[in-house]
Protein backbone atom coordinates (compact mmCIF):
# COMPACT_ATOMS: atom_id res chain seq x y z
CA UNK A 1 0.00 0.00 0.00
CA UNK A 2 1.36 3.63 -0.99
CA UNK A 3 2.04 5.70 1.92
CA UNK A 4 0.30 8.94 1.68
CA UNK A 5 3.25 10.80 3.29
CA UNK A 6 5.33 9.32 0.69
CA UNK A 7 7.20 7.71 3.78
CA UNK A 8 10.98 9.04 3.89
CA UNK A 9 10.71 10.17 0.82
CA UNK A 10 9.66 13.66 1.73
CA UNK A 11 12.24 14.19 4.75
CA UNK A 12 14.75 13.25 2.36
CA UNK A 13 13.84 15.31 -0.07
CA UNK A 14 14.01 18.23 2.74
CA UNK A 15 17.19 17.13 3.98
CA UNK A 16 18.51 17.75 0.53
CA UNK A 17 17.07 20.77 0.03
CA UNK A 18 18.01 22.41 3.15
CA UNK A 19 21.88 20.58 2.25
CA UNK A 20 21.93 22.77 -1.29
CA UNK A 21 20.79 26.13 0.40
CA UNK A 22 23.55 25.49 3.16
CA UNK A 23 26.27 24.38 0.51
CA UNK A 24 24.92 27.65 -1.71
CA UNK A 25 25.77 29.82 1.54
CA UNK A 26 29.77 28.52 1.45
CA UNK A 27 29.61 28.73 -1.56
CA UNK A 28 28.92 32.08 -2.08
CA UNK A 29 31.26 32.92 0.47
CA UNK A 30 33.91 32.02 -1.05
CA UNK A 31 33.25 34.25 -3.59
CA UNK A 32 32.63 37.56 -1.51
CA UNK A 33 36.25 36.56 -0.30
CA UNK A 34 37.81 36.05 -3.37
CA UNK A 35 40.26 38.75 -2.70
CA UNK A 36 40.68 38.37 1.24
CA UNK A 37 44.08 37.49 2.46
CA UNK A 38 44.58 34.25 4.67
CA UNK A 39 40.73 32.98 3.37
CA UNK A 40 40.09 29.63 2.33
CA UNK A 41 37.45 28.38 0.40
CA UNK A 42 35.11 25.94 2.27
CA UNK A 43 32.39 23.68 1.46
CA UNK A 44 30.39 20.74 2.03
CA UNK A 45 30.95 17.14 0.93
CA UNK A 46 27.99 14.92 -0.31
CA UNK A 47 29.58 12.29 0.29
CA UNK A 48 29.38 12.84 4.21
CA UNK A 49 25.68 13.75 3.58
CA UNK A 50 24.68 10.78 2.40
CA UNK A 51 26.76 8.92 4.70
CA UNK A 52 24.49 10.15 7.68
CA UNK A 53 21.72 8.83 5.83
CA UNK A 54 21.58 5.47 7.67
CA UNK A 55 21.38 2.36 5.20
CA UNK A 56 21.01 -0.05 7.79
CA UNK A 57 17.08 -0.28 8.37
CA UNK A 58 14.57 -3.33 9.17
CA UNK A 59 14.64 -4.17 5.38
CA UNK A 60 17.77 -3.48 3.12
CA UNK A 61 15.27 -2.36 1.17
CA UNK A 62 14.40 0.53 3.25
CA UNK A 63 15.97 3.62 3.45
CA UNK A 64 15.50 6.13 6.69
CA UNK A 65 16.96 9.04 7.91
CA UNK A 66 18.45 9.59 11.07
CA UNK A 67 16.74 12.24 12.90
CA UNK A 68 19.96 15.09 13.49
CA UNK A 69 20.11 17.41 11.26
CA UNK A 70 22.92 17.80 8.77
CA UNK A 71 25.73 19.88 10.68
CA UNK A 72 29.53 20.34 11.11
CA UNK A 73 30.18 18.75 7.29
CA UNK A 74 32.10 21.37 6.51
CA UNK A 75 35.77 20.86 4.57
CA UNK A 76 38.27 23.20 3.20
CA UNK A 77 39.06 23.09 -0.34
CA UNK A 78 42.65 21.45 -1.64
CA UNK A 79 43.17 24.09 -4.18
CA UNK A 80 46.29 26.34 -4.47
CA UNK A 81 46.91 29.02 -2.06
CA UNK A 82 47.61 32.63 -3.67
CA UNK A 83 50.79 34.34 -2.56
CA UNK A 84 48.52 35.93 -0.31
CA UNK A 85 47.28 32.57 1.64
CA UNK A 86 43.84 32.82 -0.21
CA UNK A 87 43.27 29.44 -2.17
CA UNK A 88 39.38 30.35 -3.75
CA UNK A 89 39.18 29.59 -7.35
CA UNK A 90 36.88 31.81 -9.07
CA UNK A 91 36.01 28.87 -11.89
CA UNK A 92 36.03 26.01 -9.89
CA UNK A 93 33.01 28.57 -7.15
CA UNK A 94 31.45 29.27 -10.24
CA UNK A 95 30.97 26.20 -11.81
CA UNK A 96 30.02 24.44 -8.28
CA UNK A 97 27.91 27.50 -7.98
CA UNK A 98 25.60 26.79 -11.08
CA UNK A 99 26.05 22.87 -10.19
CA UNK A 100 24.36 23.32 -7.20
CA UNK A 101 21.72 25.79 -8.39
CA UNK A 102 20.21 23.44 -10.78
CA UNK A 103 20.93 20.06 -8.06
CA UNK A 104 18.18 22.47 -5.93
CA UNK A 105 16.12 22.87 -9.13
CA UNK A 106 15.51 19.45 -9.84
CA UNK A 107 15.25 18.35 -6.38
CA UNK A 108 12.25 21.11 -6.40
CA UNK A 109 10.92 19.76 -9.72
CA UNK A 110 11.30 16.09 -8.52
CA UNK A 111 9.16 17.42 -5.12
CA UNK A 112 6.85 18.78 -6.92
CA UNK A 113 6.34 15.65 -9.38
CA UNK A 114 5.40 13.45 -6.38
CA UNK A 115 3.17 16.22 -4.49
CA UNK A 116 1.01 16.19 -8.04
CA UNK A 117 0.76 12.44 -7.84
CA UNK A 118 -0.48 12.71 -4.34
CA UNK A 119 -3.03 15.64 -5.46
CA UNK A 120 -3.88 13.29 -8.02
CA UNK A 121 -4.53 10.10 -5.57
CA UNK A 122 -6.97 12.20 -3.63
CA UNK A 123 -9.01 14.33 -6.03
CA UNK A 124 -9.23 11.43 -9.08
CA UNK A 125 -9.35 8.43 -6.79
CA UNK A 126 -12.99 9.06 -6.49
CA UNK A 127 -14.07 9.27 -10.20
CA UNK A 128 -14.85 6.31 -12.40
CA UNK B 1 16.67 31.55 6.01
CA UNK B 2 20.22 30.03 4.45
CA UNK B 3 19.12 31.36 1.01
CA UNK B 4 18.75 34.82 2.08
CA UNK B 5 22.10 34.65 4.17
CA UNK B 6 23.77 33.24 1.15
CA UNK B 7 22.34 36.60 -1.21
CA UNK B 8 23.47 39.13 1.71
CA UNK B 9 26.52 37.21 1.41
CA UNK B 10 27.60 37.83 -1.53
CA UNK B 11 26.19 41.77 -1.12
CA UNK B 12 28.64 41.67 1.39
CA UNK B 13 30.91 40.90 -1.50
CA UNK B 14 29.71 43.47 -4.24
CA UNK B 15 29.87 46.41 -1.46
CA UNK B 16 33.44 45.76 -0.56
CA UNK B 17 34.45 45.01 -4.26
CA UNK B 18 32.73 48.54 -5.17
CA UNK B 19 34.57 50.19 -2.52
CA UNK B 20 37.91 48.66 -3.73
CA UNK B 21 36.90 50.08 -7.22
CA UNK B 22 35.97 53.84 -5.92
CA UNK B 23 39.44 53.71 -4.23
CA UNK B 24 41.09 52.41 -7.14
CA UNK B 25 39.42 55.12 -9.63
CA UNK B 26 40.29 57.85 -6.98
CA UNK B 27 43.82 56.88 -7.12
CA UNK B 28 43.46 57.40 -11.02
CA UNK B 29 42.12 60.39 -10.64
CA UNK B 30 45.02 61.59 -8.29
CA UNK B 31 47.93 60.37 -10.41
CA UNK B 32 49.19 63.87 -10.93
CA UNK B 33 47.88 65.72 -7.75
CA UNK B 34 50.89 67.26 -5.90
CA UNK B 35 48.94 69.18 -3.26
CA UNK B 36 46.39 67.77 -0.95
CA UNK B 37 45.19 68.85 2.49
CA UNK B 38 47.45 66.98 4.55
CA UNK B 39 50.32 69.52 2.51
CA UNK B 40 52.69 67.46 -0.02
CA UNK B 41 51.59 65.01 -2.99
CA UNK B 42 48.19 62.40 -3.01
CA UNK B 43 49.35 59.42 -1.48
CA UNK B 44 47.78 55.96 -3.17
CA UNK B 45 45.34 54.46 -1.01
CA UNK B 46 45.02 50.59 -0.57
CA UNK B 47 42.09 48.48 0.77
CA UNK B 48 42.04 45.75 3.23
CA UNK B 49 39.55 42.75 2.66
CA UNK B 50 38.87 41.31 5.84
CA UNK B 51 36.00 38.39 6.43
CA UNK B 52 32.75 39.16 8.83
CA UNK B 53 30.75 35.95 10.26
CA UNK B 54 27.34 36.05 9.03
CA UNK B 55 25.87 34.53 12.65
CA UNK B 56 22.23 33.40 12.75
CA UNK B 57 21.03 30.63 14.68
CA UNK B 58 21.49 27.76 12.43
CA UNK B 59 25.32 28.54 11.28
CA UNK B 60 26.18 28.98 14.80
CA UNK B 61 24.75 25.24 15.13
CA UNK B 62 26.72 24.17 12.53
CA UNK B 63 30.11 25.47 14.49
CA UNK B 64 32.00 27.76 11.82
CA UNK B 65 29.85 30.33 10.80
CA UNK B 66 29.26 31.58 6.99
CA UNK B 67 32.03 34.49 6.49
CA UNK B 68 31.09 37.56 4.35
CA UNK B 69 33.46 40.30 3.59
CA UNK B 70 34.08 43.83 4.06
CA UNK B 71 36.52 46.46 3.95
CA UNK B 72 38.22 46.80 7.08
CA UNK B 73 40.57 49.94 6.32
CA UNK B 74 41.64 52.21 3.79
CA UNK B 75 45.42 52.43 4.30
CA UNK B 76 48.14 54.73 2.40
CA UNK B 77 50.54 53.05 0.23
CA UNK B 78 54.11 53.80 2.02
CA UNK B 79 55.80 53.54 -1.07
CA UNK B 80 57.87 56.89 -1.95
CA UNK B 81 56.82 59.59 -4.60
CA UNK B 82 57.95 59.65 -7.91
CA UNK B 83 60.45 63.04 -7.75
CA UNK B 84 60.45 64.76 -11.48
CA UNK B 85 62.94 67.33 -12.11
CA UNK B 86 60.58 70.59 -12.66
CA UNK B 87 62.50 73.28 -11.58
CA UNK B 88 59.65 75.95 -12.85
CA UNK B 89 57.02 73.87 -10.97
CA UNK B 90 55.67 75.76 -8.07
CA UNK B 91 55.62 73.00 -5.88
CA UNK B 92 59.21 72.28 -6.79
CA UNK B 93 61.78 71.93 -3.97
CA UNK B 94 65.17 73.82 -3.08
CA UNK B 95 66.76 71.31 -6.18
CA UNK B 96 64.15 71.77 -8.36
CA UNK B 97 62.26 68.58 -8.13
CA UNK B 98 58.63 67.98 -7.87
CA UNK B 99 57.04 65.18 -6.01
CA UNK B 100 54.25 63.26 -7.82
CA UNK B 101 52.19 60.81 -6.10
CA UNK B 102 53.15 57.06 -5.67
CA UNK B 103 50.39 56.30 -8.31
CA UNK B 104 51.14 53.39 -11.48
CA UNK B 105 48.07 53.52 -13.41
CA UNK B 106 48.95 50.03 -14.93
CA UNK B 107 48.84 48.49 -11.14
CA UNK B 108 45.27 50.75 -10.78
CA UNK B 109 43.44 49.39 -14.30
CA UNK B 110 44.56 45.75 -12.96
CA UNK B 111 42.82 46.26 -9.57
CA UNK B 112 39.96 47.48 -11.91
CA UNK B 113 39.16 45.03 -13.62
CA UNK B 114 40.09 42.73 -10.99
CA UNK B 115 37.30 44.51 -8.85
CA UNK B 116 34.84 44.60 -12.05
CA UNK B 117 35.28 40.61 -12.64
CA UNK B 118 34.80 40.09 -9.04
CA UNK B 119 31.96 41.96 -8.81
CA UNK B 120 30.39 40.15 -12.48
CA UNK B 121 30.98 36.95 -10.46
CA UNK B 122 28.82 37.80 -7.17
CA UNK B 123 26.62 38.87 -9.21
CA UNK B 124 26.32 35.87 -11.18
CA UNK B 125 25.89 33.89 -7.83
CA UNK B 126 23.46 36.40 -6.31
CA UNK B 127 21.21 35.42 -9.98
CA UNK B 128 21.03 31.62 -9.10
CA UNK B 129 20.18 32.16 -5.63
CA UNK B 130 17.08 34.30 -6.79
CA UNK B 131 16.51 31.58 -9.22
CA UNK B 132 16.58 29.15 -6.19
CA UNK B 133 14.23 31.05 -3.62
CA UNK B 134 11.57 31.35 -6.66
CA UNK B 135 11.69 27.77 -7.26
CA UNK B 136 11.62 27.32 -3.43
CA UNK B 137 8.13 29.22 -3.69
CA UNK B 138 6.78 27.43 -6.10
CA UNK B 139 6.98 24.28 -4.17
CA UNK B 140 3.28 22.50 -4.23
CA UNK B 141 1.63 24.85 -6.27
Amino acid sequence: MMDPTGGPLFPALENLLSYASKRQQALGANLANIDTPGYRSTDYSFEQELASINMAATSGKHITLQDDTPSARQYEVDTKAKPNGNNVDLDREMTEISKNGLQYVTLVQYLNQKIRTLRTAITDGGKV
Amino acid sequence: MNLITALDVNASGLTAQRKRVEVSSSNLANSQTTRTEDGGAYRRKDVIFQTTSFQDSLSSAMGKGVEGVEISDVVDDPTPFVRRYEPGHPDADKEGYVSYPNVDPMLEMANLIEGARSYEANVAAMGIVKTMINRTLEIGR
